[in-house]
């Protein structure tokens, strides 16, 4: 974990990279994400909260003595996080994030330039928040056995709030997955799955995964079914109508899916109109839900997986 | 008398060498800024249909091309793939200076060059595509200026290197 947290530094200044050096031996098992802001304290992220960082590198809850980023220190990130080849990462950059090595994402945020209704590019970046890759092997063990039964993969919509891990028991899932000698596709459509750098997963996803990423996750899907003949499509966030037509497209065509979505119940999620099709039939066989403790920080998995039979 | 002699030829074949080396030095700028604006034509290519990033673009012109500015496109490429925090500006600037002795160029043409890396990398293709223009245009009027120059000094170099010899024999005799 803390040499693929290093990678980070690779792409600071030479004076970020000294405090943040110091700060990540400090905390860096906690830390989930690193915020730079335009004139204001360096903060990092963990679980427990959010802390700002001193000049010595060292975390406090008070703003005294904190390092204050320079416009010019988020310049520079901005331009390393683009290999200083901003052009080349432009189709990234208008969708607000851009994946560093080590699989870590930086969002951007500030001035954008819209051209003909869409977005054309960032002018002015105000802030920059990298979210530290957490990949957990063994963050799936406890869902294994109920997604895979006799060598089948079961269709499972996975249902967790935001932050509480749904991401990382996918990713953990599709390794062991695949690793069973199942072909694996998996539309990533935000990069956090696989989290390719220059064609190259940066997150382990197993031996029989193939991915498509950045592209929408109805294109994905069915290109993936066309060309690369999987038995099991894997996708994070289903939140549109537009999602859940491109997944029960898959389901009429004899593939597994499982998928990922915000939210606390199965009620909730029964509640949106869209997923009314995607549930029972040829559609998703079961929900997990994962619970508040379900998912913890290191690197075992503990707690309750509720398991919702359709 | 023998001795004067064989003073007299070594004292021609140095100062004639002198001259040759100070043509070639003439002619030299004018190679280097031909392989500048090659690597101008690969680099726009590079940029505008394959999208390669500045550190692949250069891996690869550096390939194509050798002596002095082969090393320079190298040692940017490398620091920037092992680096890619790396102060752009600063990196050019380095480059030149550590194989500054080995470059015919003028300060004027190196300018031309850190100018251009100044805003290189910053901005959209487009943007890209607009420095690298300014640069191919500034580098052809270098070039101009120096085969301009190469023409006039290369014949002058040799004449004057032998003729240097030869007044120096004259005086020594």
């Amino acid at each position: 974990m803390k040499a693929r947290l290093m990678e980070i530094l690779t792409y600071m200044p030479d004076n970020l990279r000294n405090i943040l050096f110091k700060t990540f031996e400090i905390i860096g098992d906690e830390i989930q994400e690193i915020r730079i802001r335009n004139n204001l304290p360096l903060i990092i992220g963990t679980q427990k909260g959010s802390y700002v960082v001193l000049q010595s590198g060292e975390v406090s809850n008070k703003s005294d003595k904190a390092y204050i980023t320079k416009p010019v220190d988020v310049q520079r990130i901005f331009r390393a996080v683009c290999e200083n080849s901003v052009y080349a990462y432009n189709e990234d950059i208008k969708q607000g994030f851009v994946t560093i090595r080590g699989g870590h994402r930086v969002g951007i945020s500030g001035r954008v330039v819209m051209q003909a209704g869409y977005i054309e590019t960032f002018r002015d970046i105000s802030s920059l928040n990298i979210r530290v890759a957490r990949e957990i092997i063994g963050a799936a063990n406890l869902i294994i056995d109920k997604v895979v039964k006799d060598s089948k993969v079961i269709n499972t919509l996975i249902v967790a709030p935001p932050l509480e891990g749904k991401t990382t028991v996918l990713r953990d899932l599709t390794r062991q997955i695949s690793d069973m000698g199942i072909k694996t596709a998996v539309a990533d459509e935000r990069g956090e799955i696989a989290a390719l750098y220059k064609g190259i997963p940066q997150n382990n996803v197993g031996i029989h995964t193939d991915v498509i990423e950045n592209a929408p996750k109805a294109e994905a899907a069915l290109m993936l079914l066309r060309t690369m003949s999987p038995q099991l499509i894997v996708t994070d966030e289903i939140s549109t109508q537009h999602d859940a037509l491109s997944i029960l497209q898959c389901f009429g065509m004899g593939v597994s899916v499982v998928a990922t979505t915000h939210g606390c119940s199965a009620e909730e999620v029964m509640k949106r109109a869209f997923f009314k099709q995607l549930l029972g039939g040829i559609g998703f066989k079961q929900i997990i839900i994962l619970k508040k403790d379900t998912i913890c920080y290191g690197t075992e998995v503990k707690g309750e997986v509720v398991v919702i039979d359709r | 008398m023998i001795i004067k002699c064989f003073a007299g030829i070594a004292i021609l074949i140095g100062c004639g060498t002198l001259g040759i080396l100070f043509a070639a030095k003439s002619k030299m700028r004018v190679r280097q800024l031909e392989q500048l604006q090659n690597m101008m034509m690969q680099l726009e290519f590079n940029i505008d249909f394959l999208e390669l990033t500045l550190s692949e673009s250069l891996f690869r012109i550096a390939k194509t091309t050798d002596g002095v500015v082969k090393d320079i496109f190298l040692y940017i490429a490398e620091r920037l793939r092992k680096n890619p925090g790396s102060d752009m500006q600063l990196l050019w600037n380095r480059a030149f200076s550590k194989y500054q002795y080995d470059l015919a160029l003028s300060k004027e043409d190196v300018l031309i060059l850190t100018d251009f890396s100044k805003t290189l990398g910053c901005g959209s293709r487009e943007n890209e595509k607009n420095n690298i223009k300014v640069t191919q245009m500034r580098i052809k009027l270098a070039l101009d200026e120096a085969n301009h120059e190469a023409k006039k000094n290369v014949k002058m170099y040799r004449g004057l290197g032998f003729l240097t010899g030869i007044f120096m024999i004259i005086l020594l005799i």
